[in-house]
């Protein structure tokens, strides 16, 4: 299992600047949330991360190996795989297509396990999927379809989860389900990156948190030490000049 | 002289040289110029339709070879076979291809571009199948005998003809260059990119759309009607797709959307033509490779890369082009300037203006909203917020007519909005700006904004072209300069908006609406990209509009903002409204802190870990619903 | 007569498929009209007359690698440098194309029309319907019937058919995948190329070929993509036939109509039923 590491990202998206000199680090079997305003950047973080966004500054490594330069195809085959935000699913395609798709770039190596196998362990972790497996895609519930993205991930064996907003659109109790599973899956020393809206909750079920606002880290820790100390929580939120709390 | 839509009339230095040229070429070409350049004119006149329909009403046509054939026969047969003068023929000629137009276009303009493209790829095709399957036009052999144009006791010579045709061009150049720079011609150019953009304004873009379609055909048909007349006969073979190739390669390669360009290309394609003989067959290989060399080099065009080359030599003007939007705020005093503009106003009384009732909206099958309601009173300033997909947008896109709600009701001073088109929502008042700034990135900032006025404007396309929209579209370029100047835009007016920063572009959209002094404005992520004395600018805009009556509704997700300019705060969330109140009330409470940063825990409920005195304000959401009239008290 | 004019129709439709066929399949991946689809048909039929390759196995696979070949150059020359670029700039390259094609066909080949060997001589009575259909027609319609069903299988079983449906569902969420959208565009490409290069040995026997033929093709490809519903590989080989049959029966009853119907037929579909007749993507503008 290998370290995900980041060191000065900065990018954007032509003239607009999103994100400066960020700095990263997700451990083997951590989830480490992160956190931020709409436009603070979490989405293009992710994307600079998986390899979809190219580079203005700074390096990407997964484990001890440089991968800034490398395609998204070989950061998948390396471990690192990114369930995107608005899911991308492939809604003509089935259930099954679809997860067999989530491992076309690593089918190949040496030591992948079957589709079999890993479509399998998918539906263990959500049944669901599997009453649903010859169903379009595009006809499954909100919920189901999150599911169906990060079951799609998974068959790609990552030892490293990039996550943006798998709440979204979804009732708080999948949204509990979904937290288990990640839960399940660290636990197998996978390490997760999960981009949250949803704040308490994220902080709640992960070890460190980073608080991103402007494109700025604002505050980073321990999630405990994040969610005790609410006032600056709150301030590197929502920027200095907020309403106070009292 | 300051229009409007541009500064100084574009298009003169271009009209002199395309002049030029049709006194030049004769000599420099030889007698058989004669022909061919009779010939580039009517290709000119056919390039000029297709420029109005592509370059700016945005309707890639494939098929002017019909509108050509439907013109050529229109005059065939009514002088061959009617008996009619040339003059009537003419006009004849124009208006086949207009209803031919209209007919296909009531097909093909609903469609996607591409199958729009087909359909009148059709269309073209067609035509010639059936003018070779007709026994009256002649069948293969087609119509012959079509008289020359009278002058005098004779007909004109091969020279005359040629400077009537130009003649002929020229003035359809003028007219087409006034219709570009109309109210008309702007809209059109607008709803070519955006159609939201252009109804939000108040464009009727289904009948803008077939007006362009209509127009750009007729003249194509007047083109083929004078093509008739130059070479006295008519036959299906010569309507060949090579006519939808020729018309592409002047469109694009003189500068599609600049009238004057495809009049160039239209010339240099017939100068291409002429020595095409020596090319020794291989015309269509030069023209399909040249074209598409063309698409990838200069996409722009010639007109345009040459007019870049002139900018590039020209003092560039970016000296004011990145000067400050407004004086510069330094760090220090800007959190200051917001604290001490807070004065509160005194809360908006007076009955709802704007009434939403129970909407409902369902994208295939997820909840984007559901039973919302929603009352904003006169001069209002209302706040919506709340977390991503909680359906801001879509309750925004409800009430601006973008998108039909499946269920409920919105009011707006009595009238139901509900199923009104969103074009006929701009003439009661209401404007609107978007999640990301919607311009036309290659009009200038002072373009885009003066779509804003397509309501007080006159719009009709015969008074944009005849010169009687003129002296009102001066009058109202004062408010567009003012407001332009009011926002710190002023010296960047002239500027294509492709050239502008984020925050400029929404200052730009914001801009648009505010020159049409609406009664309703919606604004969408009102200043989210916005810096700190740029924000400034627009709280004290917005709140000056507010102050003069003016209801404002706006989503935003900067609290701060949002807390000391509303008057009343609606939280929406996955499609339900959470909470309503004053801003105060809204974001002072812990529980709707804790649901605006997402603290829904696991179980649904505020998820704040409970400290000692946030326990006591730890209310359940739902009983943070203010009634309306508390609020107001 | 009217088996006649069925039969001949048929005939007709069986090769229009292929080609309709050959066009849905970049479609389906790119979302681009291959206007040049008819151009890699004449342009493989012509070099064939040229060969004057005896066994008729032989000529398929020499027609089929050519067609490969062929569309790959469209590919590389035409598509892909316009790949970020609006549809219709898309659409307006290969304008292009199908011309630079012609005016090189004419400039090898000259104007006159060849016709191609048929793939088997003979005649013989349809058992049934009556009237007279050539070997060679059967043949067509038995080796068409089978690679609309490989294809079917490919889309529907095969990883790379369905990397090629993917691309067209979401491109971004393929690439996100580790689908390399490129190289699977090309792929596909050269697969519509094979295609092309059969629907030549198989249309070229029955109307013959000219440097004019690749315009005809496009059209008669974009026709029956645009009748069957423009991403399935059932309706083009439907559309086909729907055109195909009206093409016949005009021949029979009022010959001078023979082309007129064909655009006709596009433009009623597109009026009346844009998504094509069994079913294809929404093609009224803002349709969700």
């Amino acid at each position: 299992m290998t370290t995900l590491k980041a060191h000065g990202i900065t990018c954007g998206y032509g003239k607009l600047p999103v994100l400066h000199d960020i700095a990263l680090e997700v451990d083997p079997g951590d989830i480490v949330a992160l956190v931020g305003p709409n436009g603070a950047g979490k989405t293009t973080l992710l994307k600079a991360l998986s390899g979809e966004m190219g580079l203005t500054g700074g390096k990407v490594f997964i484990g001890d190996q440089d991968v800034t330069s490398w395609s998204i195809r070989d950061r998948i085959a390396a471990g690192l795989t990114h369930v995107p935000e608005h899911r991308h699913l492939f809604p003509n395609l089935s259930v099954r297509d679809n997860l067999l798709l989530g491992q076309v770039a690593t089918r190949r190596k040496p030591e992948a396990r079957s589709a079999d196998e890993l479509m399998t362990s998918v539906v263990d972790l959500f049944p669901v999927l599997g009453e649903r497996m010859k169903s379009a895609a595009g006809t499954l519930s909100g919920g189901q379809q999150q599911m169906l993205a990060i079951g799609r991930g998974l068959m790609s064996e990552p030892s490293m989860i990039l996550l943006d907003e798998p709440s979204l659109g979804l009732a708080p109790g999948v949204v509990e389900r979904l937290l288990d599973a990640f839960r399940s899956l660290a636990e197998r020393g996978v390490g997760i990156l999960l981009v949250e809206q949803y704040v308490e909750s994220a902080l709640a079920v992960s070890s460190r948190g980073y608080v991103l606002r402007s494109g700025h880290i604002s505050l980073e820790g321990a999630s405990p030490e994040l969610l005790g100390d609410r006032d600056r929580l709150v301030s590197a939120y929502f920027g200095t000049e907020n309403v106070s709390v009292h | 002289m300051t229009s409007l839509l541009a500064r100084r009339p574009r298009g003169i230095g271009w009209l002199a040289f395309i002049t030029a040229l049709v006194f030049v070429l004769p000599p420099a070409l030889g007698s058989d110029w004669d022909s061919v350049g009779t010939q580039a004119a009517i290709w000119a006149m056919a390039a000029i339709g297709l420029d109005l329909m592509w370059g700016l009403a945005g309707h890639a046509s494939l098929g002017q070879q019909g509108f050509i054939a439907l013109g050529a026969y229109a005059v065939a047969v009514v002088t061959v076979k009617w008996g009619w003068g040339v003059q009537a023929a003419l006009v004849v000629s124009v208006l086949v291809a207009a209803v031919a137009a209209l007919a296909i276009g009531w097909i093909a303009l609903r469609l996607k571009e591409i199958y729009l493209a087909l359909a009148t790829l059709g269309f073209g095709l067609m035509i010639p199948t059936i003018l070779l399957a007709l026994e009256y036009t002649g069948k293969a052999t087609g119509l012959y005998g079509i008289p020359g144009i009278p002058a005098g006791d004779h007909m004109l010579n091969a020279r005359q003809l040629y400077l009537l045709f130009w003649g002929i061009a020229l003035v359809m150049v003028v007219l087409s260059l006034r219709v570009r720079y109309s109210m008309t011609g702007l809209s059109w150019r607008v709803f070519a990119h955006n159609q939201d953009v252009a109804e939000s304004c108040g464009v009727n873009t289904v009948r803008e759309k077939r007006k362009a379609f209509a127009v750009g055909a007729g003249l194509t048909g007047l083109a083929g009607g004078l093509y008739a007349v130059s070479s006295s006969a008519v036959s299906p073979a010569t309507f060949s797709l090579h006519i939808v190739l020729i018309l592409l390669v002047a469109v694009v390669v003189g500068g599609k959307g600049t009238i004057v360009g495809p009049v160039v290309g239209a010339m240099g394609v017939s100068v291409a033509l002429l020595y095409s003989s020596k090319l020794g067959g291989l015309t269509d290989v030069v023209f399909g490779l040249g074209f598409v060399l063309a698409l990838k080099v200069v996409p722009g065009g010639f007109v345009q890369t040459v007019q870049r080359v002139a900018g590039g030599l020209r003092p560039r003007r970016q000296d004011t082009a990145h000067a400050p939007a407004v004086a510069p705020v330094d760090e220090a005093t800007a959190p200051a300037a917001h604290a001490t503009d807070h004065v509160r106003r005194a809360a908006p009384t007076g009955d709802p203006v704007l009434t939403i009732q129970g909407v409902s909206k369902n994208f295939r099958g997820v909840i984007a909203l559901s039973d919302v309601g929603l009352e904003v009173r006169p001069g209002e300033i209302h706040g919506i917020v709340g977390p991503n997909g909680a359906g801001k947008s879509t309750l925004l896109a409800v009430v601006s007519g973008l998108i039909h709600p499946d269920a409920g009701h919105v009011t707006w001073k009595g009238q139901e909005l509900t199923r009104m088109p969103a074009w006929r929502r701009a003439s009661t008042g209401l404007a609107r700006t978007f999640q990301t700034p919607q311009l036309v990135t290659d009009l200038t900032v002072r373009e885009n904004v003066a779509l804003g006025l397509y309501m007080s404007v006159g719009k009709g396309l015969v008074r944009g072209v005849v010169g009687r929209e003129r002296a009102r579209l001066n009058a109202t370029s004062e408010t567009v300069l003012a407001v332009l100047d009011r926002l710190g835009l002023a010296h960047i007016a002239e500027l294509e908006c492709s050239e502008l920063s984020f925050g400029q572009l929404r200052l730009t959209e914001f801009a648009r609406c505010l020159v049409r002094e609406p009664g309703l404005l919606l604004l969408d992520e009102a200043a989210s990209g916005l810096d700190q004395a740029e924000k400034a600018l627009l709280v004290d805009e917005v709140r000056k509009l507010a102050d003069a009556g003016t209801t404002v509704c706006l989503i935003e997700h900067d609290t701060d903002l949002v807390a000391r300019v509303c008057d009343n705060v609606t939280v929406l969330d996955a499609g339900v409204v959470l909470a309503r109140g004053t801003g105060d009330e809204i974001f002072r409470n812990a529980s709707v802190q804790a649901s605006y940063m997402g603290g829904r825990d696991l179980n649904g409920r505020s998820g704040i870990t409970p400290t000692a005195d946030a326990e006591a304000m730890a209310l359940d959401a739902h009983d943070l619903v203010v009634e309306g009239e508390r609020v107001a008290d | 007569m009217y088996q006649q004019a069925l039969i001949s129709g048929i005939a007709l439709g069986v090769a229009y498929g292929i080609m309709g066929l050959g066009f849905t399949l970049i479609y389906r991946s790119t979302r681009v009209l291959n206007l040049a689809h008819g151009a890699v048909v004449m342009g493989v039929a012509l070099t064939l007359t040229r060969w004057n390759i005896g066994n008729p196995v032989v000529r398929v696979l020499a027609g089929v690698a050519l067609g490969v070949v062929g569309m790959a150059v469209v590919h590389l020359v035409f598509m892909r440098p316009f790949s970020g670029a609006l549809p219709i700039t898309r659409l307006s390259a290969l304008v292009g194309a199908m011309f630079a094609a012609g005016g090189i066909a004419q400039k090898v080949f000259g104007t006159e029309s060849y016709i191609l060997k048929p793939l088997a001589e003979g005649h013989f009575t349809m058992p049934l319907l009556g009237g007279r259909a050539s070997t060679h027609e059967m043949i067509s319609l038995v080796g068409v019937l089978v690679v609309v069903v490989a294809l079917s299988v490919f889309f529907a079983r095969s990883l790379p058919g369905k990397s090629l449906r993917a691309i067209a569902d979401d491109e971004a969420g393929a690439r996100l995948v580790g689908i390399r959208t490129e190289f699977a565009l090309l792929g596909g490409s050269m697969l519509a190329g094979g295609l092309a290069g059969l629907a030549a040995v198989i249309v070229a026997p029955q109307v013959g070929v000219s440097f004019l033929s690749g315009f005809d093709w496009t059209l008669v490809a974009v026709t029956t993509a645009v009748v069957g519903g423009i991403t399935s590989e059932w309706g083009a080989l439907a559309g086909g036939l729907v055109v195909g049959i009206a093409q016949g029966i005009m021949l029979v009853k009022a010959p001078q109509w023979f082309l007129t119907i064909e655009f006709g037929i596009l433009i009623l579909i597109l009026a009346f039923r844009p998504e094509g007749l069994f079913g294809g993507e929404p093609a009224v503008e803002g349709a969700r």
